[in-house]
């Protein structure tokens, strides 16, 4: 599509008025829920600094409106207590100066939830502890979304351990 | 009149002029006494001196007894003289009738007498000279009668052996030089025949040579007639070489006209070249400095991009924050939903916007290495067109060197072929002379063919005498 294009199709598409759609985003290799009513932010390319002797699974802090951020990785991809300053994709859950930011693999995206899927089997993660209620995506009905608690799965995320090399 | 009657009349008359001598011899003392008597008549009768009377008188009487006296002895010597005369007259007539014996006689001292005596030794002189000369003429006669025998027998028999006997006599001589003559003339005549035999060999030898010279004078008369011909030909070569040679001239001139025509041609191309490098090195230039500006752009798109990512990012959160808030934030995910819109939107442009700039950036960068390629080219081109201006250039100098040599060639040719034509007649002069001299040589073979014959004539002439005893 031509420049032109995008932009006239842009100022002259209607705004379409429909219901809050849910949001979903990849975390740590499962697909999570966003949950409603909790303040979340996604943000790019975030400082995150190291922490010395910090958990397995905390990569460090980061700083959102003066307010300290304790970034957790459920990947357990990135190594712990590493040195040097690095910069991460991260989904911040909670109202600033009680948040926590969650290092996503892909930037979060609007969900079509299909139906519940309790007999869905659970994932094999460090922090399945803290997911609950599958549902079924109704685009894709083999993907299944899991509901979740911030402050469990940051609970479970601490206390994790250091993931088998 | 002659003979004694002669002498006897001289006698008289030699006696009569005595005579008158006689008176002669006294008439001068008469005549002075004559003389005298009248100068003393002329005085007047004047009595003189008696002595010179006297002395007048005496001398008178002088005189007329010298005349007497005279007459008396002229009578004496007269008689006395006379006999002489006489008998010489006799002998004188003796001798006449050819008694070469008679003799005068005379004795004594007188002059007629002595005469005599004279007249007869001379007669015996005479006499026997006439014997003398009676016996050489004899002698002579048989000398003469042999040196004619001699002769008649050289000219008989050609015999030059043939010797005349050599006398005492006067003809001795003659024999002596005809021997002389003969041996001469053999000795000559030897010399004759060899001198004749070699004629007659240097003759033939002059013939062979005569006939050797006719041919080579006619082989020389055909190879100038070819000369002749070849140098006509030669001359007409040379002009059509003259002419080619103009004609290559004209065309070499024409060459260099169109060399230099086309070195300013290359030269020109040189200049459009060069014009065309700094032409396309300044389009590189713009062209990069396009690049650059393309590159600025996409930096300019890079931060839109990133705006837009941001934007983006800012409607999904501001979705997510609608969706928190649940039926208060409907309104303000529909801000957010068009926000993601425009954000999307944008993105989508800028994308377009880099895949242009990116394109756009590929094809500057194609087109400058194009264009250097350009540049290496018109560089290549001008190298070339240079280096064919320097070839040309040097092909205008070997071709106006080589007209120069063809302007040498055509002058050479044109001299060449006046001198042909000089050659050519000169070749034609010695034709004609070469003719000359064949007719020539050919009337000097029948003239050495005529000497030949009179050689061996002279030879056979001088063969008939005989010069030696073999």
């Amino acid at each position: 599509m031509a420049l032109s294009e995008a932009r006239a199709a842009s100022m002259t598409r209607p705004s379409p008025v429909s219901p809050a759609p849910s949001f979903g985003a990849l975390v740590g290799g499962v697909h999570l829920v966003l949950p409603a009513g909790v303040p979340v932010v996604y943000l790019t390319e975030v400082a995150v600094h190291p922490l010395a002797a910090a958990p397995a699974r905390v990569i460090g802090l980061m700083q959102m409106q003066g307010h300290p951020v304790v970034v957790l990785d459920p990947s357990g991809v990135t190594p712990g207590g590493a040195p040097a300053l690095r910069r991460h994709a991260v989904l911040v859950l909670g109202a600033p100066g009680d948040s926590g930011a969650l290092r996503v693999d892909e930037p979060p995206a609007p969900i079509a939830l299909g139906d519940p899927l309790p007999e869905a089997a659970q994932p094999s993660c460090v922090f399945a502890a803290a997911l609950h209620d599958p549902v079924a995506d109704s685009a894709d009905p083999a993907r299944v979304w899991w509901h979740f608690v911030p402050a469990r799965l940051f609970e479970v995320l601490a206390s994790a351990p250091q993931r088998a090399s | 009149m002659t003979g004694i009657g002669a002498s006897t009349s001289e006698h008289r008359t030699a006696m009569v002029a005595r005579a008158w001598l006689i008176g002669v011899a006294l008439a001068p003392p008469l005549l002075v006494l004559l003389f005298g008597l009248l100068l003393r008549a002329s005085a007047g009768g004047a009595p003189g001196p008696a002595a010179f009377d006297l002395l007048l008188i005496a001398l008178g009487v002088a005189g007329a007894l010298g005349a007497v006296l005279a007459m008396l002895l002229s009578v004496l010597f007269e008689s006395r003289a006379l006999a002489p005369v006489r008998r010489i007259r006799l002998t004188l007539a003796e001798l006449s009738a050819g008694n070469f014996d008679a003799r005068s006689g005379l004795r004594g001292q007188l002059a007629f007498e002595r005469m005599g005596q004279d007249f007869d030794a001379l007669l015996d002189d005479r006499v026997s000279g006439l014997e003398r000369a009676a016996r050489d003429s004899e002698e002579l006669n048989d000398s003469v009668i042999e040196i004619m025998q001699a002769v008649g027998e050289i000219a008989t028999r050609k015999d030059l052996t043939v010797r005349v006997p050599i006398t005492e006599n006067v003809t001795g001589a003659i024999a002596d030089a005809l021997n002389l003559l003969t041996e001469e003339t053999r000795r000559v005549l030897i010399n004759v025949r060899a001198v004749s035999q070699n004629v007659a060999e240097a003759t033939i030898a002059v013939k062979g040579q005569s006939d050797t010279a006719s041919k080579a004078a006619a082989r020389e008369q055909r190879e100038v007639e070819l000369a002749a011909r070849e140098l006509a030909a030669a001359a007409s070569a040379l002009d059509a070489i003259a002419s080619r040679a103009r004609a290559s001239n004209e065309a070499a001139e024409r060459a260099v006209g169109a060399t230099a025509q086309a070195m300013n041609t290359a030269a020109e191309t040189v200049r459009g070249a060069a014009r065309s490098r700094d032409l396309i090195r300044e389009t590189e230039k713009r062209i990069k400095r396009l690049g650059e500006r393309s590159q600025e752009i996409g930096q300019v798109v890079s931060i839109i991009q990133g705006i837009a990512e941001r934007t983006g990012i800012l409607a999904l959160n501001a979705s997510m924050h609608a969706a928190a808030a649940g039926e208060a934030g409907r309104s303000f995910a529909v801000v957010a939903d068009e926000v993601k819109r425009l954000s999307e939107s944008a993105r989508e442009s800028t994308f377009q916007i880099g895949r242009l700039v990116t394109a756009i950036q590929t094809e500057t960068h194609d087109t400058v290495i194009a264009m250097n390629h350009a540049i290496a080219q018109v560089v290549e081109i001008s190298r070339l067109a240079d280096a064919s201006g320097q070839e040309m250039r040097r092909t205008q100098d070997e071709t106006e060197a080589l007209a120069a040599d063809v302007r040498d060639i055509a002058r050479t040719s044109s001299d060449q072929a006046k001198v042909g034509v000089a050659l050519q007649e000169r070749a034609r002069i010695i034709q004609e002379a070469s003719g000359e001299t064949a007719r020539q040589l050919s009337l000097q073979a029948n003239e050495t063919l005529r000497l030949v014959d009179s050689a061996r004539a002279l030879l056979d002439e001088v063969s008939v005498f005989k010069v030696s005893d073999s």
